[in-house]
């Protein structure tokens, strides 16, 4: 097959598939309640005591107290991934944190905390 | 004279593109997405992406290998169907082994995690190829078949028909095949198994074309109703974006093996020991990740 052929047939293709898949809903992101984000986190993590589970504003990551260290579940289109915050740079803000990981995998996330969690969470992840 | 054969991945792209498309209106119908637009176009873009790459620098990997061919061939195997089937089951073998290797050796899993990064199972995670995977120089697990004197163009075409198989087994539509299929060759289920992260079904069913291989090397693991596969890597990414998806390994290989304070041998374990690898015991190769979950699993077995 000539490029001349392959190419326009490929950015077709590049240009159909995602936005079908936009117009038949499957775009929408995920959400997580404590439920959902202790058990997801659980699965990754089957060896962790989950003491207590925050839910962003926003539903789109959730902070767990482990006892002695913090874990992380957040969106991730219609999935989820887990990490635990050790070796993260935090940041706080008048909104909630920034959490940037030390793996190019994951793009910085911003948490957004209700007040009351919001200094909870700030002065829990400072002191660890 | 060697025949005019065809580019059968080139020549299958819009057969991926309807196959896709068939795939995702089922899921429409059934009312089960399969698909998720920001997953799907990052696995396009990885396509792209590495057929960008191959076009460009191929020629290279193509031209060393014609030259150990020329070089060191040992037989003349001609044009004959034979001489096809032959290359075509070597070829395959040569996939496990290399299949095999990207997932036990961090350089090559380096690019090849790309292919596993979505959590999404369907024939466009099938197109997420990793565009970096000719740097970390895989045709030299072609050399054997080379120098037993397959002509390059033989062991191209018959790759060809080895990827285009592939792309088949990446989807959730088909259950199981017929026993005899299920036993000689990789199905949709065997490779549903390959992909998942679960702790039972990690580092399993390599086979491409044969899942014959993983039966005899003791890599195969059976796909169970009980344990529904979970789609993705052991750490799965946070992000779709194109440059995060293809070359975040890469980075973090880098990181580690820079880190200072280290041993020669340490840095080295880093970037070619296997995945997972950490000098501190703070991380998990997938090895260990199936012990704990073996020990636990055992625990909570009732007693005889």
């Amino acid at each position: 097959m000539s490029l001349a052929v392959l190419v326009p047939l490929i950015l077709f293709g590049v240009a159909l598939v995602p936005t079908l898949s936009w117009a038949f809903g499957w775009s929408a992101l995920a959400s997580l309640t404590p439920d959902l984000a202790r058990q997801r986190f659980l699965l990754d993590h089957p060896e962790a005591e989950v003491h207590e589970v925050t839910v962003a504003a926003d539903g789109l990551a959730a902070l767990l107290w482990l006892g002695s260290e913090t874990g992380i579940v957040f969106v991730v289109g219609d999935r989820f991934a887990t990490r635990k915050l050790r070796g993260a740079r935090i940041q706080c803000d008048s909104e909630g944190l920034v959490v940037r990981f030390r793996e190019f995998g994951v793009q910085p996330l911003r948490i957004t905390l209700a007040p009351p969690s919001r200094s909870v969470w700030q002065e829990r992840l400072l002191a660890t | 004279m060697p025949p005019d054969l065809p580019d059968v991945v080139q020549l299958a792209v819009p057969l991926y593109l309807l196959s896709i498309l068939f795939e995702m209106t089922v899921g429409l119908l059934r009312g089960s997405a399969r698909y998720e637009t920001r997953d799907t176009l990052a696995s396009l873009a990885m396509a792209v992406l590495y057929l960008v790459v191959g076009l460009s620098l191929g020629f290279l990997a193509v031209g060393f290998q014609r030259a150990v061919q020329q070089r060191f061939g040992l037989f003349d195997w001609g044009w004959s169907l034979p001489a096809f089937a032959l290359c075509f089951v070597l070829d395959d073998l040569r996939k496990y082994w290399l299949h095999r290797t990207q997932h036990r050796c961090r350089w090559f899993w380096a690019a090849h995690v790309t292919h596993h990064s979505s959590q999404h199972y369907n024939f466009a995670t099938a197109l997420r190829n990793p565009p970096t995977a000719l740097f970390t120089l895989p045709f030299v697990f072609r050399i054997p078949l080379l120098v037993l004197g397959f002509p390059i163009e033989m062991v191209l075409f018959v790759a060809g028909l080895n990827s285009l198989y592939q792309f088949f087994t990446h989807t959730e539509l088909i259950g199981r095949l017929p026993a005899p299929i299920e036993f000689v060759f990789t199905t949709p289920s065997h490779h549903r198994v390959h992909h998942a992260t679960n702790p039972r079904y990690l580092d399993a069913n390599y086979g491409p074309v044969f899942i014959l291989w993983d039966r005899i090397f003791g890599t195969f693991v059976e796909e169970t109703d009980q344990d529904a596969c979970r789609y993705g890597l052991v750490k799965n990414l946070g992000s779709f974006g194109p440059l995060r998806v293809s070359v975040h390994e890469w980075v973090t290989m880098a990181q580690d093996a820079l880190a200072p304070g280290l041993t020669l041998g340490q840095r080295l374990q880093y970037v070619f020991g296997e995945p997972g690898y950490s000098h501190d015991g703070q991380r998990e190769t997938t090895a260990m990740i199936r012990a704990r979950h073996a020990a636990a699993s055992a625990r909570v077995l009732p007693e005889p």
